[in-house]
């Protein structure tokens, strides 16, 4: 009986193909109140007058909110399009629509600032007066001697890379339902981080943590959009508490693309220097991120500054991290958070050296992969465990790589323009404590309540697996809760691809104590030092099953914990890969095709195979709508143009790739009880460098020295490039 | 997001339908909805009454004779296994599956979406629009239905009956977009026969060549009687660039659109 | 205005209001499996099936669909169960908030004989997911179709 390892179907399935699983927007509570937001038209401006008189005389309106109530246009202005400035609470979400549009709002419009660079200016116009200029954050991270690694350099490579900014694009909007029954305020929303929500609310609002109760319901994915508690969340949480009625607030989708937080929009200006056979010795540069009108998204060009050596042996590197305000949506975590760009960033680096220097991009790689783990790199990221260049070697032979790259030769000849290109990367993962409770129940059975928050991971599958194997059970006899403040004091949520690995490591503490809780009831029981194996005790000749031992402690006849907690501190670990993409590019126009898209993850043991490779699917396709299609783009004076699904190219099944799907065969283990390091955002992290440098590939056949330099690369970029 | 209030009317008649549109100046007829109701629930546009034609019978008809007659009705996804051959050509690049099934070909020549599929193939077929109003029916050449962005021929209280054409010996469409079957970038639809190998009675229209579907004429006179060789194509892919005046936006600049309306053109008379 | 929809072979008159979408019609009737998420009639979540065609039902009127047939993911005939044994197998849902609108494209697809991956790839393409990379889902509809 051994669970883990195995591709076990999803227990989730049965409640989503059923129909039965309940999104935030499924909540309907008796008196249920609809909440709505009056948002700025413009990017920046002075809110001079919020007249909502008209408004609150309306049919269907309960109740209007203004500036002075719930905080809004802070310092009397609005920072970007969509911010927040009243609410309207109405009986009817038809009716509040109809409402919402006879607010009254004196605008003064302020010049906006949209691009970084402008930003720095001086004079530029201000997002934060208070703060005196844009730049919201900045650090530098050095180490080494970089002066005399750039002196000793042979070559000198310098240049800018720009990455987008990314729309997360949950297919569920966000929305919070809130109700106060006079004792306990309780909160259901599409989110991540119900704790962090918990702890917000009760300090808003001026209540203690038992009085707030945060459920996560079904939650229609989030991928990082969904880690912040958002102002949203406080707001619909006060209005319930004043109104004592139930409110709901669920974010239309024009509404959500402004309202929630975009990825990515980081820029590197880079100096690299290297000896003329390849090697990297010293890298110097900026990194810019287009923070937005609030400076949320903390760390994220941090994070990108830290791991920009990625798995290069690189001994020399200062960067600076600036994050800068702009009147854009405020930046945050999007998948990957900080790893994809870092990877891009040097990937396109090691590229662009192999081809200066007339090496194989295989090459380039190979003579700069760290060689011995553990390995802190030129910021102080110790990689924990991996031998990068064996990994890296039985990556490129188990996908194939030679053979793709010689195909694409052979059709090249036939007339088609087919590009093969290649990334490696090394992530940080896991962070924080996590939070598993185990309960034995009367029939033998165990209830795991875990404090991660997964949606749409498998997450409950996956610790039911592991806490099966250490309790040596059928995984029918498990049963994962997650989702609820009130079952679970505290702890962090599904994010960074920590689930398993902090969570599940967790889940197998608490059941290794809850084995020994019982162990010491059956000892009364028994009467000796039993030994725990497939749900049974045994010694002397005698046995107790679990579901017995729950008995004699009911019945006074021993006595034990039936329920333990386990708080687990899972410190970083690095997942490495390698990946593959083989793209096509009709020349004429200048479309791009992705064909194949081929993953060798070493990410420590993989707990199941088939969920697994469903996050290395879908994270590929995210970090491919990335390389070739999506953009949130602004006009001058600060209006979203691609302001919802229509006009924000959500790469659909036609432009979706082959995917095969590959984990080390000899992995290299996390220090952590499940040994896992987390799959959750590996592909989207190699997939982006992976395409763009196959697109590159491909018009280097026809127009030798093409060299892509931004995302997306659209269309219209290729066949720029190509004239 | 949530249409505004609008009073409804579902008339089992073309008379009744027509008395009702004339008698409101607030009304608007709807067909399969798949434009009109995005725009009322992102409450960029409103009505005092929508008139609901699904179900008037004069309206839903086809007919494949020596003359080819389709009813304002007819949805996108009949015309996906219709017997002329280019007219499956274009339903299968409208939209999804979805839209397919509710959109109408009626709806989309009133709509005029500057890249509507079917004001395209329509100007390619040269077909008649028949239009009926309170006062009667007439007749409209598609060249003068079209009057510009969302801007048709059809006066306040018409209705758009049905079309009528002649299923082309040859035809060809090609359409570029972002994504699958997402509004064109570009879009070249070509109708005509081809004897002894020389193009006749070749008519060509595009999307993103203005800021409307328009023909283009003087790639269509380039091919006129002449045969189908690279050298013509080469010709008219020319004219035709230099013909258009295409439209930019974000998806796409006007320079990049000139281009491809050439590459789509090239590709259309090499599939005829 | 008095209508009557035929939801899962179940007969339900409502009084609607004209503007009322047919989606929201449907989840007041308590069926949430039918899901909002966009407002252009892009993503497909709130596809249904309505007298056998898959539409996007946040694109229809309800005064619209007055006296139809529509069809949700809780139609469990032999097809459908096909299919969600399938996607379950077949790891087909992440998130879970585009299923319903797989599941009722890729029955349309199935009930009327769908040949290659490429009829399937097309066929869902008027839904998006987010999470799968669609790959698993090709998958899914490939075996419940017997191809």
């Amino acid at each position: 009986m051994k669970y883990v390892g195995r591709p076990i179907p999803r227990f989730e399935d049965d409640a989503i193909l059923s129909g039965r699983a309940q999104y935030v927007d499924d909540i309907e509570l008796p008196g249920m109140l609809y909440a709505g937001f009056v948002r700025s038209p413009y990017a920046h401006a002075k809110v001079l007058r919020v007249d909502l008189t008209d408004v609150a005389r309306q049919r269907g309106v309960v109740a209007v909110f203004g500036p002075r109530e719930m905080g809004f246009a802070p310092g009397g202005k609005v920072r970007y399009q969509g911010e927040a400035v009243a609410m309207v609470v109405a009986s009817d979400r038809y009716l509040l629509y109809d409402t919402l549009e006879k607010a009254v709002v004196e605008y003064e419009p302020l010049p906006a600032v949209l691009d970084v660079f402008e930003a720095l200016k001086p004079g530029a116009p201000l997002v934060d007066e208070g703060l005196g200029t844009n730049v919201a954050h900045e650090t530098v991270y050095e180490g080494g001697d970089v002066e005399k690694a750039m002196k000793e350099a042979e070559v000198m490579l310098e240049g800018r890379f720009t990455i987008q900014r990314i729309i997360p694009a949950a297919m569920e909007p966000r929305g919070v339902v809130a109700s106060y029954d006079g004792d306990v305020l309780t909160v259901w929303s599409s989110t991540q981080v119900p704790f962090d929500i918990r702890k917000e609310v009760a300090k808003a609002l001026d209540l203690p943590l038992t009085k707030v109760r945060v459920i996560q319901p079904f939650v229609g994915s989030a991928f990082g959009s969904k880690l912040l508690v958002y102002p949203e969340e406080i707001w619909v949480s006060k209005a319930a508490y004043l109104l004592k009625r139930p409110v709901k607030w669920i974010a239309t989708r024009s509404e959500d693309f402004k309202a929630t937080t975009h990825g990515r929009a980081l820029t590197l200006e880079y100096k690299v220097g290297a000896t003329r056979d390849g090697r990297v010795l010293a890298i110097e540069g900026v990194v810019y991120a287009d923070a937005g009108a609030y400076y949320w998204g903390e760390g994220l060009a941090d994070t990108a500054a830290r791991m920009l050596p990625g798995p290069y042996d690189i001994r020399h590197g200062r960067i600076k991290a600036v994050s800068v305000l702009t009147n854009k949506t405020p930046l945050s975590a999007y998948r990957g958070a900080g790893r994809p760009e870092a990877t891009l960033f040097i990937e396109r680096i090691m590229d662009r050296l192999a081809d200066e220097l007339g090496l194989d991009r295989v090459e380039v790689r190979r003579r700069n992969l760290i060689r011995q783990l553990p390995y802190t790199n030129v910021f102080g990221m110790t990689y924990d465990t991996g031998d990068y260049l064996e990994t890296f070697e039985r990556g490129l032979e188990r996908l194939g790589y030679r053979q793709l790259r010689s195909w694409a030769e052979e059709e090249f000849k036939k007339g088609r323009l087919i590009g093969v290109g290649l990334s490696v990367y090394v992530e940080i993962t896991t962070f924080g404590y996590e939070t598993a409770i185990l309960r034995a129940e009367r029939d033998g059975t165990f209830t795991l309540y875990t404090a991660l928050t997964p949606h749409g991971q498998g997450v409950a599958t996956a610790l039911a697996q592991v806490v099966a194997d250490e309790l040596e059970v059928s995984i029918e006899s498990v049963k994962v809760v997650w989702g609820d403040t009130a079952l679970v004091p505290d702890g962090i949520g599904t994010m960074g691809s920590r689930s398993i690995t902090a969570g599940g490591s967790a889940a197998i503490l608490a059941a290794r104590r809850l084995k020994d809780e019982l162990a010491k009831a059956t000892e009364k029981l028994l009467g000796c030092k039993p030994e725990y194996s497939s749900g049974e005790f045994k010694c002397g000749g005698k046995s107790a099953s679990v579901r017995d031992v729950v008995k004699a402690v009911y019945r006074r006849e021993a006595e034990a914990q039936l329920t333990v907690e386990a708080i687990y501190h899972a410190d970083a670990t690095y997942p490495f890969g390698v990946h593959v993409a083989v793209v096509e590019v009709d020349p004429e126009t200048g479309f791009v095709k992705p064909l194949l898209y081929k993953s060798y993850d070493d990410v420590g043991f993989v707990v199941n195979p088939l969920l697994a490779a469903g996050q290395a699917m879908g994270g590929a396709l995210q970090g491919i709508g990335q390389a070739l299609y999506e953009e949130a783009i602004y006009d001058e004076a600060g209006n979203l143009v691609t302001a919802n699904l229509a006009f924000y190219y959500v790469p659909t099944a036609a432009e979706s790739p082959k995917y095969e799907v590959y984990f080390a065969e000899r992995p290299h283990p996390s220090r952590h009880l499940t040994g896992t390091k987390g799959i959750g955002e590996a592909a989207t992290i190699a997939s982006t460098p992976a395409v763009v440098s196959a697109v590159e590939d491909a018009l280097r056949r026809i127009k030798p020295g093409v060299r892509i330099e931004k995302t997306p690369v659209t269309p219209e970029d290729v066949w720029h490039m190509l004239r | 997001m949530y249409p505004p209030v609008f009073e409804y009317v579902r008339p089992a008649s073309l008379g009744e339908a027509l008395r009702i549109l004339e008698g409101r100046e607030d009304a608007a007829p709807i067909a399969g909805g798949q434009s009109l109701i995005p725009l009322l629930k992102l409450r960029a546009i409103s009505y005092g009454l929508l008139v609901d034609i699904n179900r008037i019978p004069e309206l839903r008809y086809a007919r494949y004779g020596e003359v080819v007659e389709l009813g304002a009705l007819t949805r996108h996804y009949e015309l996906e296994e219709s017997p002329c051959p280019f007219l499956r050509q274009v339903a299968v690049r409208i939209g999804d599956v979805q839209i397919r099934s509710l959109g109408t070909l009626g709806g989309s020549l009133a709509h005029a979406d500057p890249f509507g599929d079917w004001p395209a193939a329509m100007l390619a077929l040269g077909a008649v629009v028949e239009v009926a109003g309170v006062a009667g029916v007439r007749e409209v050449a598609i060249d003068d239905f079209i009057k510009g962005p969302y801007s048709t021929a059809l006066e306040r209280g018409e209705l758009i009956v049905g079309v009528r054409f002649k299923c082309p010996e040859r035809g060809a469409y090609v359409k570029f977009s972002r994504r699958h079957n997402d509004f064109a970038f570009a879009a070249v639809a070509v109708a005509g026969s081809v004897k002894d190998g020389h193009v006749i009675d070749v008519r060509i229209a595009a999307l993103g060549a203005a800021d409307r579907p328009v023909r283009l004429k003087k790639a269509e006179a380039v091919l006129a009687g002449a045969p189908l060789k690279p050298g013509v194509v080469a010709e008219a892919v020319d004219a035709a660039r230099k013909e258009a005046e295409p439209p930019f936006d974000f998806r796409a600049s006007a320079e990049y659109r000139r281009h491809l309306l050439g590459v789509a053109l090239k590709r259309a008379l090499g599939a005829l | 205005m008095r209508i009557s929809l035929r939801v899962n072979g179940v007969l339900y008159e409502v009084d609607v209001e004209p503007r009322r979408l047919l989606v929201h019609v449907l989840r007041e009737l308590g069926f949430t499996s039918v899901r909002v998420g966009c407002d252009t009639a892009t993503c497909g979540a709130c596809t249904v099936l309505m007298n056998g065609r898959p539409v996007k039902s946040c694109n229809v009127l309800a005064v619209q669909a007055d006296g139809a047939e529509i069809y949700t993911i809780e139609h469990n005939d032999e097809v459908m169960s096909r299919l969600k044994e399938s996607f379950k197998r077949n790891h087909a849902a992440q998130c879970g908030y585009c299923t319903s609108g797989m599941l009722l494209t890729s029955y349309h697809l199935v009930k009327r004989g769908v040949k290659s991956e490429v009829e399937i790839v097309e066929g869902i393409s008027g839904v998006l997911c987010r999470c799968t990379g669609y790959q698993n889902v090709v998958k899914a509809v490939k075996e419940a179709a017997g191809l």
